[in-house]
């Protein structure tokens, strides 16, 4: 069906190419998941399957692509429609129009297909993707996993015979992902639609794909079964890691097949009994000193309640994951705390503790100095605070109890208690060049500029040119160089929002071990399940705004399959979530016998 | 009670366009009084809860402002006329570079009805604009552009959803400004905000580019020379649910276009028509014959050329149907504008009232009577409305 | 197999592409002519209340300007617009008429016209023509404010951005000047077309601003100058600043 022969592709104003020799064949109604890191060339590979890529790209492609036995090479983009379905990484990024009954038709009506058949065909669409009860609905106003879906069926419409997807589910909750993939399932199996997906939340798409295709760091790629092209891979998903730690040959791809061979494993006595001792050990209350306290904080957004009545407390280097469906008040909830979204009830209180101690003594005083002054110019008019006691007493002593709220400040001394990388970390980059950035990290004051340089530095492994583009930096670049001018501040508390959404499996973990290391309280938003596993002490649910559980990570992501991990749902009952934890709890219990 | 929805926005803006012709032939306050009332009641009775139509609030601003403008002109520089005196304002004649300007002098009721007809006038006419901007969903209409110009209906459809969300993305980011400590100001500010918004524009745009043309957009789909219609029979079975076709069925219920330099000078020539006609017109009192003949003659050569001119191979989805309640409507507004013009060639002194001598604006009973029947267009929205729910 | 290169010539820097819209020469003359003409109307056909055809005028003419604007759009997009510059001008158009409203309370601080400039200057006088034109409509849809003004509007906007188009090809600093110089005289031109086209409605006819009926050409420019500085020229000199200031602005980064 889909034919690569000896592709090469460069970019135009790049030396080396993003695909190099690739050979593929994927057959008719294979569904083929295209692997890879960040960067790798994945979305070039699928934009080269309907010609896009050199089309609208520019650059140089030599080899030939075929689909349907129609080289891309003499047939246009928009003449492949009816072969070729393509939908991108940001659905609402192609819609065209304003409903999703005009969204469907869309396609028909570019082919000029007669009334009758565009309405039969809409219809259809509807059904098999369940959209019916939402034809009238505007576009804008849907959800993420929703738009998903209308982004497919807008391209279904033409009834194409290839089904190309650019990381559909990257920025949904797992309930809408499964939405979404079971959809595409259905459609392979009622139609047999060949599909070509890429993902970087592979332990989402592996079980349903019969091939996959890897496309390693220098353009070349290579293709096979599942399990055997995925073992060793550096974005393979947990499970897999977790058969290669156990030995498993060849390693399961689905939790099903995990747990059967887990039965089947000698070891599986061994991993019951620890997981049952680790889950014995009673939560103990946080010693630590609380950085951020929310009291019965409430946020409207427009018209609807956004947050109701959220109590939380953060202590000093606890890392709190906010969990919970798409448009459940996350991000609500982090723009409250840092303030400059407006609560209706509630206060936010964040303490600056030992941060500001440390930033007195490596002489940059004057935001330290800033800081008072305002302290001041706030304790004076608001005499409600006096509890808390006086402002000389709270400069001298650098640990204190009370808090600021970071909504009462303003916006450069706000950023010093408060540190928050938004979900499109890229607004905040306006500059010219990496350098330019950096340089303006504080504004003007020179040591900022230099703690982002040297943060920098310490979260990447690869330095950036200081005259590189910041808008040619990849996703996990991009994220650290925001990451960096934020921390430069020296807030107390960090606030991530979906901080994950275009890093790969390594561009986590660097993340995670980052932000473990840090010892930074934060506060993280995400859907991530393994991520918040990785990386965070404590997990807060979040339902329609309200919080509906609080707990330690092991007892919350335990608690739910929905909200669980790949390792915890092979080995549960135990309480285990990540390949580490077994493999740390098998090492000490062959360490004791 | 919403009515309006139903009906197709072409025939709203038909029966507002016969409304304000009707409107634009008097300045007798009364019949321009209930005009205004009739039009109120029909937007307030039909329009839906779609946001343009609140729009006619801002166009009834914009009506109170364009009588206190056209009042405040006549206070200031007005023809001064009858014998009425209601205030002397002190006169300032400036000197001979503003020849026959005159500031301010003797303010008389005459001249204050006359300025007030006037002004109401076209305070009613833009009350009806309202009235069509409210009830006929201006989005809507996008869907009957001429074929002729269906990529530039495509631009504005997406320019409407961006423009929303590029308020939106403007407010992020100056939040994630403030976020790195920075308020925003000046020019400098300005592009600190307005740089990443366009950077995003412009990649939304190519993200856009890309899921059109991989949808087909812009594809010229082969025709027959032949205008037959083909029966939608055969063409559900070339497209039959289940089976994907290669080719794509060609669309065949369409006119067939003449070829694209004949249509080009077509349109040249039917363009010289109308700059004739109107270099006829100008500075005649009366239009000469001829004129008016070459310029209607270039009026329809050019939408000839417009209807016949090249167009995209698209076909549209569900378009709004135009039936008996349609023509109805327009009716109703078309027999407002008879009744006015009606009015002025019988008795001219009701419909455009002289200044003096002063009297207070009158009219026989059967222009009142017709003047009401604007509010017919409440039953005929119904109609189409019950149609709807069918 | 041989090998296939297939390499877009057309494509430079991040976005890509130019955007090929030919502006038709002779088309375009015609339209300016008659669009000129029906600006002028109140020169044209004696706009004085109750003689003939005073009262229809407005209607005339908006049709009359819609009909060759059309004719225009559908000339200048014949060979049919590419996707991508269809996205382009739906960008473009939108910004533009999200811009729009924040202008018009703000004592004439107009930043559209600088956009539809640079793009006309960019991407060429057709494509300037049409941007003008689209993002007129697609603000007066987005307000809900269509009306006899719009043809107008549109035609006064796209003329604005094709000039943009025509001007001498020059770099660096001159171009800046010229641009410059180019975003003044727009200012001003557009909003004396659009105060020409409501003037005799607005202000009383033999009024000492209005207009006069049967007097010379020059006595009627005269009054009609005479308006102009007294009501809208407060609000053109601010788009004139706005834009020159942003040109410089502009043209000091680039």
């Amino acid at each position: 069906m889909i034919r690569f022969d000896r592709v090469s592709f460069t970019y135009p104003d790049q030396e080396s190419p993003s695909l190099r020799d690739v050979d593929l064949t994927v057959d008719e109604g294979e569904w083929c998941l295209v692997a890879g890191r960040t960067g790798s060339g994945k979305s070039t590979l699928l934009r080269a399957v309907n010609g896009l890529v050199p089309r609208f790209s520019g650059g140089v492609l030599r080899g030939s692509v075929t689909v349907a036995g129609r080289s891309t090479s003499e047939v246009k983009p928009r003449d492949l429609a009816e072969t070729v379905g393509f939908v991108g990484q940001d659905p609402a990024a192609g819609f065209v129009t304003e409903t999703v009954e005009e969204e469907l038709a869309y396609a028909p009506e570019q082919l000029g297909l007669a009334p009758t058949v565009m309405r039969t065909r809409v219809e259809e669409i509807l059904d098999l993707l369940g959209l019916d009860g939402l034809r009238d609905r505007p576009l804008r106003s849907l959800s993420g996993g929703q738009q998903q879906r209308v982004a497919i069926g807008s391209v279904l419409t033409a009834h194409p015979r290839v089904l190309v997807l650019d990381e559909p589910t990257s920025a949904l909750d797992p309930t809408a992902a499964e939405d979404v993939l079971g959809a595409v399932a259905r459609l392979v199996h009622d139609i047999g639609v060949t599909v070509l997906i890429a993902e970087h939340r592979i332990e989402r798409v592996v079980h349903f794909a019969d091939t996959v295709l890897e496309l390693r760091d220098d353009g070349t790629a290579g293709k096979g079964a599942p399990g055997d092209v995925l073992a060793g891979l550096a974005v393979a998903p947990p499970i897999v890691v977790l058969a290669e730690a156990l030995q498993w040959v060849p390693p399961p791809l689905s939790v099903r097949a995990a747990r059967r061979r887990l039965a089947a494993d000698p070891r599986r006595g061994v991993i019951d009994r620890v997981g049952g001792d680790d889950r014995a050990h009673a939560a103990e209350p946080d010693a630590r000193p609380v950085v951020a306290t929310l009291d019965s904080v409430s946020v409207r957004r427009g018209d609807v309640g956004a947050v109701h009545d959220v109590s939380l407390r953060v202590h000093r280097g606890e890392i709190v994951a906010l969990m919970g469906r798409n448009g459940s008040g996350k991000s609500s909830l982090l723009w409250a705390v840092q303030g400059s979204l407006p609560r209706v009830t509630g206060t936010v209180r964040v303490a600056d503790g030992t941060d500001r101690e440390s930033r007195a003594t490596t002489s940059t005083v004057s935001s330290a100095h800033g800081d008072v002054r305002w302290w001041g110019r706030l304790l004076g008019g608001r005499p409600a605070a006096g509890r808390v006691g006086s402002v000389e007493g709270q400069a001298g002593h650098g640990a204190c109890t009370w808090g600021v709220d970071p909504a009462a400040l303003p916006a450069p001394a706000a950023r010093h208690l408060v540190g928050m990388v938004p979900q499109t970390p890229s607004d905040l980059l306006y500059h010219e060049t990496v350098g330019e950035e950096l340089d303006t990290a504080g504004g003007g004051d020179a040591g900022a500029a230099a703690r982002a340089r040297s943060l920098l530095a310490s979260l990447l492994s690869v330095t950036i040119p200081d005259r590189s583009h910041p808008r040619d930096l990849s996703e996990g670049q991009r994220l650290a160089l925001v990451l960096a001018l934020q921390l430069s501040a020296e807030p107390a508390l960090l606030l991530l929002d979906e901080p994950t959404r275009g890093l790969d499996v390594p561009g986590k973990a660097d993340l995670a071990r980052w932000c473990r290391s840090e010892g930074r309280a934060a506060i993280i938003a995400t859907h991530d399940v393994e991520f918040v596993a990785d990386v965070a002490d404590r997990v807060v649910v979040l339902s329609h705004g309200e919080l509906i559980a609080d707990g330690p990570v092991r007892e919350v992501l335990g608690s739910t399959p929905m909200l669980s991990t790949q390792v915890a749902k092979v080995t549960a009952p135990t309480g285990l979530l990540t390949v580490r934890e077994v493999c740390d709890a098998l090492a000490a219990l062959i360490g004791t016998r | 009670m919403t009515c309006g929805p139903g009906i197709h926005p072409g025939a709203w803006w038909l029966w507002a366009l016969g409304v304000s012709y009707a409107v634009s032939q008097t300045t007798n306050l009364l019949l321009l009084g209930l005009l205004a009332a009739g039009v109120c009641t029909v937007v307030l009775s039909c329009r839906g809860a779609a946001p343009w139509g609140r729009a006619f609030g801002g166009f009834a601003w914009l009506a109170a402002f364009i009588v206190g403008v056209r009042l405040a002109f006549h206070v200031l520089v007005g023809v001064r006329t009858g014998s009425h005196v209601v205030v002397r304002l002190p006169e300032w004649t400036p000197g001979a570079w503003a020849a026959g300007l005159r500031v301010g002098g003797v303010i008389t009721l005459e001249g204050l009805a006359g300025a007030l007809g006037e002004g109401g006038r076209l305070a009613v006419l833009v009350l009806c604009l309202g009235a069509a901007n409210s009830l006929a969903g201006s989005r809507r209409l996008l869907k009957v552009v001429p074929g002729a110009l269906y990529e530039l209906g495509t631009a504005v459809v997406v320019a409407l959803t961006l423009a929303p969300q590029l308020v939106a993305a403007v407010q992020r980011v100056r939040l994630a400004r403030r976020l790195r400590g920075e308020a925003p100001h000046g020019f400098r500010g300005m592009r600190s905000v307005a740089v990443p918004v366009l950077t995003d524009a412009l990649d939304a745009s190519l993200h856009l580019a890309e899921s059109m043309d991989a949808r087909g957009y812009g594809r010229r789909v082969q025709r027959s020379t032949r205008s037959t219609l083909r029966s939608p029979r055969a063409a559900t079975r070339g497209g039959a649910p289940t089976t994907t076709t290669a080719g794509g069925a060609p669309e065949a219920s369409r006119r067939v276009h003449l070829a694209g330099n004949g249509v080009g000078i077509v349109s040249a020539v039917s363009l010289v028509g109308v700059a004739l006609g109107l270099y006829g017109m100008a500075g005649a009192s009366r239009t000469p014959t001829w004129a008016t003949l070459v310029l209607g003659a270039g009026v329809l050569g050019s939408i000839g050329a417009v209807v016949l001119g090249p167009r995209s191979a698209a076909t549209r989805y569900r378009p709004d149907p135009w039936r008996a309640p349609e023509w109805m409507l327009t009716t109703v507004g078309a027999l407002a504008a008879v009744g006015l013009v009606a009015a002025v060639r019988r008795i001219p002194d009701v419909a455009n009232p002289p200044a003096s001598p002063l009297r207070w604006p009158d009219a026989p009973l059967w222009l009142v009577a017709w003047c009401g029947s604007v509010l017919l267009a409440i039953p005929v929205a119904g109609l189409a409305d019950r149609r709807d729910r069918r | 197999m041989p090998d296939v290169a297939v390499v877009e010539p057309s494509s430079n820097g991040r976005h890509g592409s130019r955007v090929p819209v030919p502006l038709p020469a002779v088309t375009m003359v015609l339209v300016s002519v008659i669009g000129l003409a029906a600006f002028a109307w109140p020169f044209l056909v004696d706009p004085t209340p109750g003689l003939g055809h005073a009262a229809d005028a407005p209607f005339v003419f908006a049709g009359l300007v819609a009909l060759v604007l059309v004719v225009m759009l559908v000339e200048t997009t014949r060979g049919g617009l590419d996707a991508k510059a269809v996205a382009m001008l739906a960008v473009l158009a939108a910004v533009g008429a999200a811009l729009r409203p924040l202008g018009a309370g703000t004592a004439g601080i107009e930043t559209g016209l600088f956009l539809l400039i640079l793009a006309g200057r960019v991407f060429g006088a057709g494509f300037g023509f049409v941007l003008g034109t689209v993002t007129m409509f697609a603000s007066a849809l987005l307000t809900a404010g269509v009306g006899p003004w719009l043809p107008f509007q549109m035609l006064a906007a796209g003329w604005v951005g094709a000039g943009a188009g025509l001007l001498p090809p020059l770099r660096g600093r001159g171009e800046v000047f010229v641009l410059s110089l180019y975003g003044v005289l727009g200012s001003f031109a557009f909003g004396m077309l659009m105060n020409l086209w409501f003037w005799p409605f607005l202000v009383e006819a033999d009024s000492g601003l209005g207009f006069r009926a049967g007097a010379p050409f020059t006595e009627n420019l005269r009054r009609f100058v005479a308006f102009c500085v007294t009501t809208s020229f407060a609000w053109d000199t601010g788009r004139a600043v706005t834009t020159v200031a942003l040109m410089l602005f502009a043209g000091e980064r680039s």
